[in-house]
């Protein structure tokens, strides 16, 4: 009978309990971590900022079921342009956030424009092509972005002209937490919109959605472009934060690692991206401190170890435990 | 006689396969037409172009008088003309109500909608759940639909075509696959159709269609060979050389 009970969870009460348990859940978690490790302040916020890269590859992977191995190139998009916006003079943190999110859009835009075009492995393909170009692209044009030496010594203004991004990372904790927590409700609300529903129909028979009288080309470019705004708020959030920016934040290696960390978590869920994240960089972490020799190897056998034991993410593990302990 | 569909001298061909043979033919308000043939006749072929899936090499598609020779496939959708598959396409861990939902939207052009989900939209629950009772699916409305029977399915599949509001339907074998025992539900919600809309069905079942078609289009090799009552079906030598091969 559990699989009757596990299915009658589609009500909008148990909808908002959800989302408000998760977003308590991420700050008892931020807060306890803000107390228990004041020393890793600034590790938690490079956590948060990456788990925005990873939720926004939920949207199109996981939710929309679009195949990329090249998301990093819109985190890296947000990161140097909130970075040259800085260099530049521009100093307000929340509008370099902004202008982050604003070269996400674009470089969402473009990079869906030209990866929706194809399907399966070309699909995968363009998406590699996509940010090794913009590694390229970046290293080439050092003159703007500092090529392989990255720009440094950013300079950031107070928050809200009252908070300065202090050596600790206290400022940089806070704002993160709070852009993580709201951005992780508001793409669960998106997520079961009619549009979220009608990119989970796509990922699922894109013939049928069109049969609908639904234009799956136009609807996966919009959730694109959405994606590309939190991604580039992700890496303008990573500048704001480090005060460096540099060619390791577009590389096919991070977006390589940002899937991993997504199935890690579990897909689809928003909240599986933030945890897959949490989870990954933290044992990465810990174990890569732990045993500098041999710690790769551990790290595998945890991916191993999870895809093996829980293929729907440590997210859908743990969901599935509770709506049976629930019926 | 209202004319919704007309087609005339269709043709397709798939490299040097004329899978579509200078086809003619209209669907008229509230017609109830079987397309039958042989297997490689190029009845799925037809629907394809109809539906836009297929551009024809010659010929021309009217909708209500209006030329969609050149309409993309979800813009025929939205004038009118719907489909449904000959092989359950449904999304498979959705519940049954949200597919039926997400038509809903969709034709009402609500389905960019980014924030409120369809659960808080009592006229859309509303309307789904009248659509499914009308099919007697109301009772799986929340179950997963990988978890309901294949005829459960195929009955959903319909729910989800005519929540669209076609002008004309076309039903690509809508029984197939489903046990004799649940053939009758079938049949039922096929009676129950709009009496205005135009229906174009494909089946191999000539008891479904014996009962539920008032006349019946024969094709073989891509050509229209035989329209006519289904009782004119037997006594006809080219549908039976067609199907018997032609020595018979």
């Amino acid at each position: 009978m559990t699989a009757i009970t596990s299915t009658r969870t589609a009500l909008p009460a148990r909808h908002g309990l959800r989302d408000a348990v998760g977003a308590g859940v991420i700050l008892a978690v931020g807060i306890g971590c803000h107390y228990l490790f004041p020393n890793s302040l600034s590790f938690l916020t490079m956590i948060l900022s990456v788990s925005l890269l990873v939720m926004s590859l939920d949207l199109v992977t996981g939710v929309s079921g679009v195949a990329t191995l090249g998301h990093a190139v819109l985190y890296g998009a947000g990161a140097y342009a909130a970075g040259i916006a800085s260099v530049n003079g521009i100093s307000d943190p929340l509008l370099l956030l902004l202008i982050g999110s604003l070269a996400g859009l674009l470089a969402g835009i473009v990079s869906g424009a030209l990866i929706l075009k194809g399907h399966g492995l070309p699909q995968l393909v363009i998406s590699i092509a996509l940010v090794q170009l913009g590694y390229e692209g970046v290293n080439k044009a050092s003159a703007v972005t500092g090529g392989s030496d990255g720009l440094a010594g950013l300079s950031i203004g107070p928050l809200f002209g009252l908070y300065q991004f202090d050596l600790w990372g206290r400022t940089a904790f806070w704002l993160a937490l709070a852009i993580v927590v709201v951005v992780a409700v508001l793409l669960r609300i998106l997520a079961r919109s009619p549009f979220g529903m009608l990119c989970k129909g796509i990922r699922q028979d894109p013939v049928r959605v069109r049969a609908m009288g639904a234009s799956s080309y136009v609807t996966l470019l919009k959730m694109y472009a959405i994606s590309g705004v939190v991604a580039g708020l992700g890496g303008a959030l990573q500048a704001v934060s480090t005060q460096v920016v540099g060619l390791d934040s577009i590389t096919f290696t991070a977006s390589a690692e940002a899937l991993v960390m997504l199935i890690v978590g579990g897909t689809g869920t928003i909240f599986g991206a933030l945890l897959g994240t949490f989870v990954f960089m933290w044992f990465e972490h810990a174990v890569s401190a732990a045993n500098p020799f041999h710690w790769l190897i551990l790290v595998g056998i945890l991916l191993i170890v999870v895809v093996l034991f829980a293929p729907r993410g440590i997210y859908g593990l743990g969901m599935r435990l509770f709506e049976r302990k629930d019926g | 006689m209202d004319t919704l569909l007309e087609v005339r001298n269709l043709t397709m061909n798939f490299g040097g396969l004329k899978v579509t043979d200078d086809v003619s033919l209209t669907l008229t308000k509230g017609c109830r037409t079987a397309l039958i043939g042989p297997n490689g006749a190029g009845k799925t072929t037809l629907i394809n172009l109809f539906t836009g899936a297929y551009r024809p090499r010659a010929g021309t598609i009217r909708l209500m008088g209006r030329d969609i020779t050149g309409t993309k496939e979800v813009e025929r959708v939205r004038l009118g003309l719907v489909r449904s598959f000959q092989i359950t396409r449904l999304f498979a861990d959705m519940s049954v109500v949200d597919h039926v939902a997400l038509a809903i939207l969709q034709r009402d052009g609500r389905s960019s909608g980014m924030i409120r989900s369809y659960h808080g939209m009592p006229e859309v629950v509303e309307e789904a759940m009248d659509a499914l009772r009308r099919l007697r699916l109301d009772g799986l409305a929340e179950r997963v639909v990988s978890r309901i029977a294949y005829g459960q399915q195929r009955l959903l599949e319909i729910a989800i075509a005519l929540i669209l509001k076609p002008k004309v339907l076309l039903l690509d074998e809508p029984a197939a696959g489903i046990p004799s025992t649940d053939i009758d539900r079938v049949m039922t919600a096929l009676d129950d159709l709009p009496a205005d809309l135009a229906v174009l069905l494909i089946d191999h079942d000539m008891d479904l269609i014996r009962k539920f078609a008032r006349d019946v289009i024969v094709m073989n090799a891509g050509a229209v060979i035989f329209r006519g009552r289904p009782d004119q079906l037997a006594g006809d030598p080219t549908v039976r050389s067609a199907y018997l091969g032609e020595e018979a």
